[in-house]
């Protein structure tokens, strides 16, 4: 555990000296970042180092789906009450890790925010009755996996709602142009991963807390591959 | 005799940044609404048309896009017809044209 601790800077974050470097294969390739606010350059240097390796397409949505996942926090994990609660003083932050690995690329971006299924129907984006219809018309009970399948779905088909709304579905939408892309949305109990066109959901007895979203795509020493990468 | 005005030229990563995200100034300091507010409406005031060049960031979001394009049309300061006219959207990414007109078009109703 120090090592990851040392590896992603939660030690010098704290001001603890630490003197440890990880040699775990496991540990070391992770970074972190971390913000408050909707900082692209944060997502754009971490994405930089992979230039020429990730396809323009696959950058751009991946880009895309980071930016969206920060600006969702600013605007929605923190809100009300409990949300204000949650902001332990440190604002309405995200973090952001990422790891190459074996040719993969994992990017994750978490928030410690009220969950995807308190939200939204909050959020002023969707109503309520909107929500409600959408996870009806899916014939799904409220649960948060639900409420993650709805957010996506309502961003899919109601983006004329002052265009709002369609982050989510965007962040889906970032690794379709990788042969081998996932994201896994984790958000309060609620659990919902999309590889290769076909989607899962499901609810976990515990809490995560808060919104976790994770993308692995595929990455290449090979400029000539590139071209497999759906651009 | 009447002289046909210069196009303006936008080049979103040259002139405003590779970066940019998040749909108010609120949520960080390279959004839509300050890219409208500051760069948009100032071009389309100067009454020639608006080329904006797209290529060259790292990516939008969605609500980047929304804030200034959708937000333009909402301002009421331009008619959709005119927007039509004298906005230039050039991109390499057909995606990216079809999301923007998207919004454009979806502002209006």
């Amino acid at each position: 555990m120090d090592e990851v601790f040392a590896q992603i800077g939660i030690y010098e974050a704290i001001g603890l000296k630490c003197d440890i470097s990880s040699k775990r294969d496991d540990v070391m390739h992770w970074r972190l970042a971390t913000g408050v606010l909707s900082e692209g350059v944060k997502g754009g240097s971490l994405l930089e180092q992979y230039e020429g390796r990730l396809a323009e397409g696959l950058k751009r949505g991946l880009y895309g789906g980071i930016i969206e996942a920060m600006t969702n926090t600013v605007q929605h994990a923190y809100e009300g009450r409990d949300g204000e609660a949650l902001r332990h003083n440190i604002g309405k932050r995200w973090w952001l890790l990422s790891q190459e690995r074996n040719d993969i690329l994992t990017v994750a971006i978490c928030d410690l925010g009220i969950g995807i299924s308190e939200s939204l129907p909050r959020s002023g984006t969707f109503s309520v009755e909107a929500v409600t219809d959408m996870l009806k018309g899916l014939g799904i009970a409220r649960t948060d996996a639900n409420a993650i399948r709805a957010a996506i779905e309502l961003g899919r088909t109601r983006t004329n709602i002052k265009g709002r709304g369609r982050g989510l579905h965007d962040i889906v939408e970032a690794v379709n142009l990788s042969e081998a892309g996932r994201v896994m949305i984790g958000s309060n109990r609620g659990m919902f991963t999309t590889t290769e066109g076909k989607s899962y959901a499901r609810n976990f007895g515990d809490s995560v807390p808060g919104t976790i979203i994770w993308w692995t795509v595929g990455i290449t020493d090979d400029e000539q591959d590139i071209g497999t990468n759906r651009d | 005799m009447s002289r046909t005005l210069e196009p303006t030229v936008i080049d979103v990563a040259a002139d405003f940044t590779r970066f940019p995200g998040g749909r108010y100034k609120s949520d960080g300091i390279f959004s839509g609404e300050r890219f409208r507010e500051e760069c948009l409406v100032p071009a389309l005031d100067r009454g020639a048309k608006v080329v904006i060049k797209l290529d060259g960031t790292m990516g939008y979001g969605s609500s980047f896009l929304e804030e200034a394009f959708g937000g333009v049309v909402r301002s009421g300061r331009f008619t959709p017809q005119e927007l039509q006219d004298r906005l230039v959207l050039e991109t390499s990414d057909p995606s990216l044209y079809d999301e923007i007109v998207e919004y454009l078009t979806s502002a209006i109703h």
